[in-house]
C-alpha cells in the first residue's frame, strides 16, 4: 500500500471517529468520499483505457473518443439546411471543407440544441461530421471501471456506454453507420 | 511594328520557349535511360526543338540566345547523325543553357536591360562540354544544318491563349446568360401585353368603330406573335448558352504533362543532391483534366515526390545490400476512372515502417504507448496524415519537418478528393490520389429566402420579375402567374424548401419571383431578393445529405460562407406538391404563441415570425399564456423566462402537464445565460433553450422551423 493510500485511509478513519455513527446519511457520504479519494490515488498509477473529449449538447453530457476528433472549431457562421430533419443542424466550413453539422440533441433525444457555439469534427475513413456543442467540458481520461455498458439497446446504437457523471459515450463507428446519416436513399 | 505588338510576340515566344524547355528536359532525361541504339528518335526531337528555338530567337533579334541554340543544335545534329556519341555531361550543360534562356527572356519581358552574360556563359559551358568529348570523325561539319530543317508538322493546329483570356471569355458567356434572362423577361412582358390588349378589345367593342376594332385586334395579334417569337428565341438561346458553357469547359482542360513534366528534372536534380539514384517515370501524362485541379495538385505532388526521394529511396549501397537494383524506381501514373482522375506516386524504396510510426506517435505524445501498441499496421499507417507527425530522421528543405502530409491531404480533400497510402516495409510505398476530373462550376442566380442565400442554376431560370400579390389570379385556390402561354403556380421558395405553407411575399406586396423550369414543369418561386449572377465551384454534399434531393450541392463564397445549390427539378416537384395541397400561400400557416413581458421583444419576435409565414398570438406572462393555450390551437411556444405572475420555467412545467402538450415545441428565449439556468430550463421541459444576444431573432425563427416543419 502506498503512503498516499495509507494517508487517505487514516483521514477517513479520523473523520469516522468525528462523525456521529448513528447518522447513516453522513456515514454514507464519508464512505463515498473515501472511495472516490482511493480511486483517485489508484488512477494515478493506471493508464487510461481511452481518452474522451467531453462536451455538452442539449443539456446532456457526451463524450467522443479523442482519436476520432479531427477539428474543434468555433461556429462563426452555419448555413441552415431547409427541408431536412432537425438533426441536420446545418453546413459548416471546416478548414475549407463543407461538413454537415449534427445536432445530437435532436438526433438522439428529440430536443434541439439551443445555441451551439462549438463544433467537434469527427472523422471516420473518408467521412466527416461536425457535432455541435453548447459547451466543451474538456478531455477526460477513462479507466476500466469508469464506463458501463448500456444493456438492452438496439443493434447499431450510437451510445452504448455511460461514463462518469452520466456521460454518454458516442461510438463514432456506429454514428457514421447509422442509417439516418447514411446514403441508402441516395439519388 | 509598334512596341506593344513586339511585346505580344515576345510573350508568345516566351511561352514557346517554355514549352520547348519542357520537351527538351523530358527528352534529355529519357536519353539517360535509353540504350544508345534506341536514342535516334529522341535526338531527332531534341535537334528540332533547338532549331525552333534558334529560329524564334533569331527572328526577334535575340542573338545571344540564337547563338546558344545554334551550338546546341550543332551538337545534337552530330549525335543524331552518329558523328558523336551522346554523353551524360551534355545533359547538365544543355539544361543549364535552357535555364539561362528562360531567365534572359523573362528579363526582356520585364523590360530589364540585360547583357546576356548568363546566356554567353552557358554557351561557353556547353562548348567546353563538347570540346571535352571529341567527335567520332574529325571531319564532322561544324554547322550541320544551317536553318533549313523544319519543325515536325503537328497533326492539329494549336493556338496559344492565355488563361486570362479564357476567364474573359467565361465572363462574356455569363453576360450572354444574363442577356438571355432579360430577353425571357421581355417575352413574358409581351405576352402579358397581348393579354391586356385582348381584354381591352373585349371591353371596348361597344364604344369603338369597326375600323378601330379591327386595328386593335391586329395590334393584339401582333403583340401575341412577338411574345411567342421571343419565347422561341429564348429557348434557342438557352440551348446556345449551354453549348457555350460546354465549349468553355473544354478550354479549361489541359494535359497532365503540363504539371508533371517539370518534375522529371526536379526529381533528378534533387536525387543527385542527396546522393540517391532514381529512374523516374511518368505514365499517362497525356490524360487531360481541369487546369485548376491539376494546378492545385502541383503542391501535393511536389511534396510526395520530395518525400519519396528524401525518405523513401535508399542510397545505392543500401539498396545493393538489400538485393535491390542500385537505381530506385519512382513512378507517377495518371489515369481516368469514371469522372475521377487517379494519380499514384510509387517508389520501391524502404517503405513506411508501422513499428516506427507507433514509436514516433508515442514519443510525440500523440498516443499513449499502450494505444500505439494496440494499433494494427493499417491504422498505424494512417498516423502519417496527422498534423505534426513525422518519422523522418533527417530534415530537408521541404520534408521531414513534421508538417506536410496533413497539408497534402487537406489540399486534396479541398478539391473534393481523397488520398490513401499503401506500403510494405522494405518494398516501397504508393500514394493514391483521387480527385474529380473537372472542378464542377455552375453559373447561378444567387437568391435570398428567409435571410439565407441559395444558388439557383441559371440554366433553369426562365424569368425573373416582380409581381403584385393582390393581382395574382387563382386556379383551384392556388395563386398562378401567366408565363408565356401557360399559367404557373406561385410558391414561396422558403415554403417549397421547408414544405411548410407560408404567406406569399412575407409582407411584401411586390416581391421578386424567379420562374424556374425543368423542360416539363415550371413554378414561380417568390424570393426575398436577388443578389445577382455568380459562378461558383460546386462540391457535393456528404452522403448523409444526398437523399435530400432538393439540395444539389454546396459552394463557397469569397468570404468563406457556404451557399446551398438547389436542384431545380426536385424543387419544382416539392413546390407543385405544396401547391396541390393548397398550402402554397400559407393558408395553413402554423400558429406560434409568443410569451414575453417586454413589449419591444414581443413585437420584434412577432415581426420575424410573421415575416416567416407564421400566425402569431401574443401574451405578456405565463398565466395569460396558459389561458390562451387552453382556448386556441397553438403549434409552438416561444417564451421568455423572467416574467411577472408566472415565469417561463413554471409555464413550461405546466404546459408539459397539459393533455396533448407533452411534445409541444417550447422554446425558452432569455438573457439568462449560465449553464445552471440552461440546465434548469431543459429540466423544466423546454424543447430548447436559446440565449438572447447570442441567438438573434432570425435564428430563433430558423430553430423554430425545425420543430414545426
Amino acid at each position: 500500500m502506498s503512503s498516499s493510500e495509507r494517508l487517505v485511509r487514516i483521514l477517513a478513519r479520523l473523520e469516522m471517529l468525528a462523525t456521529d455513527a448513528n447518522d447513516p446519511a453522513r456515514t454514507e457520504r464519508v464512505l463515498r468520499a473515501r472511495a472516490v479519494a482511493a480511486a483517485k490515488v489508484r488512477d494515478e498509477h493506471r493508464e487510461p483505457l481511452e481518452r474522451l473529449l467531453a462536451f455538452r449538447a442539449a443539456g446532456k453530457l457526451y463524450g467522443v473518443p479523442l482519436e476520432s476528433v479531427s477539428a474543434i472549431t468555433l461556429i462563426r457562421s452555419m448555413t441552415m439546411l431547409p427541408g431536412v430533419p432537425a438533426a441536420f443542424a446545418g453546413l459548416l466550413n471546416v478548414r475549407g471543407r463543407h461538413v454537415t453539422a449534427i445536432d445530437l440533441g435532436a438526433f438522439l433525444e428529440g430536443a434541439r440544441i439551443g445555441d451551439a457555439s462549438k463544433a467537434i469534427t469527427v472523422v471516420e475513413k473518408d467521412r466527416e461530421l461536425a457535432l455541435i456543442a453548447e459547451e466543451l467540458v474538456g478531455v477526460r481520461d477513462i479507466f476500466e471501471n469508469d464506463v458501463q455498458q448500456v444493456v438492452g439497446l438496439k443493434a447499431g446504437s450510437v451510445v452504448t456506454r455511460l461514463g462518469p457523471d452520466g456521460m454518454q459515450v458516442i461510438d463514432p463507428g456506429a454514428l457514421f453507420a447509422d442509417t439516418r446519416l447514411g446514403s441508402s436513399r441516395r439519388r | 511594328m509598334n512596341i506593344e505588338e513586339l511585346k505580344e510576340i515576345l510573350h508568345i515566344f516566351r511561352e514557346e520557349a517554355r514549352e520547348i524547355t519542357d520537351h527538351v528536359t523530358a527528352d534529355l532525361l529519357a536519353l539517360e535511360t535509353t540504350a544508345p541504339a534506341d536514342q535516334k528518335e529522341l535526338l531527332e526531337n531534341l535537334f528540332r526543338s533547338m532549331h525552333t528555338l534558334k529560329g524564334g530567337a533569331g527572328s526577334l533579334g535575340i542573338d545571344d540566345v540564337a547563338a546558344l541554340a545554334h551550338t546546341a543544335e550543332t551538337l545534337l545534329g552530330q549525335c543524331r547523325r552518329g558523328e558523336r556519341n551522346y554523353q551524360p555531361v551534355f545533359t547538365d550543360a544543355l539544361l543549364a543553357s535552357l535555364d539561362e534562356v528562360g531567365r534572359r527572356l523573362d528579363a526582356l519581358l520585364a523590360g530589364q536591360t540585360e547583357s546576356g552574360e548568363g546566356v554567353r556563359a552557358a554557351q561557353a559551358r556547353l562548348s567546353r562540354a563538347i570540346e571535352g568529348e571529341a567527335p567520332i570523325a574529325e571531319q564532322a561539319a561544324a554547322a550541320a544544318n544551317g536553318g533549313t530543317s523544319r519543325a515536325a508538322p503537328s497533326e492539329m493546329a494549336f493556338l496559344k491563349v492565355g488563361a486570362n483570356r479564357i476567364e474573359s471569355l467565361s465572363l462574356a458567356v455569363d453576360e450572354f446568360l444574363v442577356s438571355r434572362l432579360r430577353v425571357a423577361q421581355r417575352a413574358s412582358e409581351s405576352t402579358r401585353l397581348a393579354s391586356e390588349l385582348e381584354l381591352l378589345a373585349r371591353r371596348a367593342r361597344f364604344g369603338w368603330g369597326e375600323d378601330q376594332m379591327r386595328e386593335l385586334k391586329r395590334i393584339t395579334r401582333d403583340a401575341a406573335a412577338i411574345g411567342r417569337e421571343l419565347s422561341q428565341e429564348t429557348q434557342s438561346m438557352a440551348g446556345m448558352s449551354e453549348d457555350l458553357r460546354e465549349s468553355l469547359r473544354g478550354l479549361q482542360v489541359i494535359p497532365a504533362s503540363a504539371v508533371l513534366d517539370p518534375f522529371r528534372r526536379s526529381v533528378r536534380e534533387h536525387a543527385q543532391t542527396i546522393g540517391v539514384e532514381t529512374v523516374f517515370d511518368i505514365v499517362g501524362s497525356e490524360v487531360t483534366a481541369d487546369r485548376r485541379i491539376l494546378e492545385a495538385l502541383r503542391g501535393p505532388l511536389v511534396h510526395l515526390l520530395r518525400n519519396a526521394v528524401d525518405h523513401g529511396i535508399e542510397t545505392p549501397a543500401v539498396r545493393k545490400k538489400a538485393g535491390k537494383a542500385p537505381r530506385a524506381k519512382l513512378r507517377v501514373e495518371v489515369s481516368v476512372v469514371g469522372s475521377e482522375l487517379k494519380i499514384s506516386v510509387t517508389d520501391d524504396g524502404r517503405g513506411i515502417n508501422p513499428a516506427r510510426l507507433r514509436q514516433s506517435a508515442a514519443e510525440k505524445g500523440l498516443l499513449t504507448a499502450e494505444e500505439a501498441a494496440r494499433l494494427d499496421d493499417e491504422n498505424a499507417l494512417a498516423l502519417i496524415w496527422r498534423s505534426g507527425f513525422s518519422t523522418a530522421e533527417k530534415i530537408t528543405q521541404t520534408s521531414g519537418r513534421g508538417v506536410g502530409l496533413d497539408a497534402v491531404r487537406e489540399d486534396i480533400v479541398k478539391l473534393g478528393g481523397r488520398v490513401e497510402v499503401q506500403s510494405r516495409k522494405g518494398e516501397g510505398a504508393t500514394f493514391l490520389i483521387q480527385v474529380p476530373l473537372m472542378l464542377a462550376a455552375a453559373v447561378g442566380l444567387l437568391v435570398v429566402s428567409a435571410g439565407i442565400p441559395y444558388l439557383v442554376p441559371l440554366t433553369a431560370v426562365e424569368v425573373v420579375r416582380r409581381i403584385r400579390i393582390s393581382k395574382l389570379e387563382r386556379f383551384q385556390g392556388t395563386p398562378v402567374l401567366p408565363h408565356g402561354d401557360r399559367q404557373v403556380p406561385v410558391v414561396g421558395l422558403a415554403a417549397a424548401l421547408s414544405g411548410v405553407a407560408m404567406p406569399l411575399g412575407r409582407g411584401d406586396e411586390n416581391p421578386m419571383v424567379c420562374v424556374v423550369g425543368d423542360g416539363i414543369a415550371a413554378v414561380a418561386l417568390v424570393v426575398d431578393g436577388i443578389l445577382g449572377e455568380r459562378e461558383m465551384s460546386i462540391r457535393p454534399l456528404g452522403p448523409e445529405l444526398q437523399r435530400f434531393e432538393h439540395l444539389a450541392g454546396a459552394a463557397r463564397t469569397g468570404d468563406g460562407r457556404v451557399v446551398l445549390v438547389l436542384n431545380v427539378p426536385a424543387l419544382i416537384a416539392r413546390a407543385l406538391e405544396l401547391s396541390r395541397a393548397g398550402g402554397g400561400d400559407g393558408r395553413d400557416a402554423r400558429t406560434v404563441l409568443i410569451v414575453e413581458d417586454a413589449i419591444t421583444s414581443r413585437l420584434l419576435y412577432r415581426a420575424f415570425l410573421e415575416a416567416a409565414g407564421y400566425r402569431v398570438l401574443l401574451s405578456g406572462d405565463g398565466e395569460e399564456a396558459l389561458e390562451l393555450l387552453q382556448s386556441r390551437p397553438v403549434d409552438a411556444v416561444v417564451s421568455d423566462v423572467r416574467m411577472p405572475r408566472m415565469d417561463g420555467l413554471e409555464l413550461t412545467r405546466r404546459i408539459r402537464r397539459l393533455p396533448g402538450m407533452e411534445r409541444l415545441p417550447v422554446l425558452l428565449v432569455t438573457s439568462l445565460d449560465s449553464s445552471e439556468d440552461r440546465a434548469e430550463g431543459m429540466r423544466a421541459g423546454a424543447t430548447t433553450y436559446l440565449v438572447k444576444g447570442e441567438t438573434p431573432p432570425e435564428r430563433v425563427v430558423d430553430v423554430l422551423s425545425g420543430f414545426v416543419a
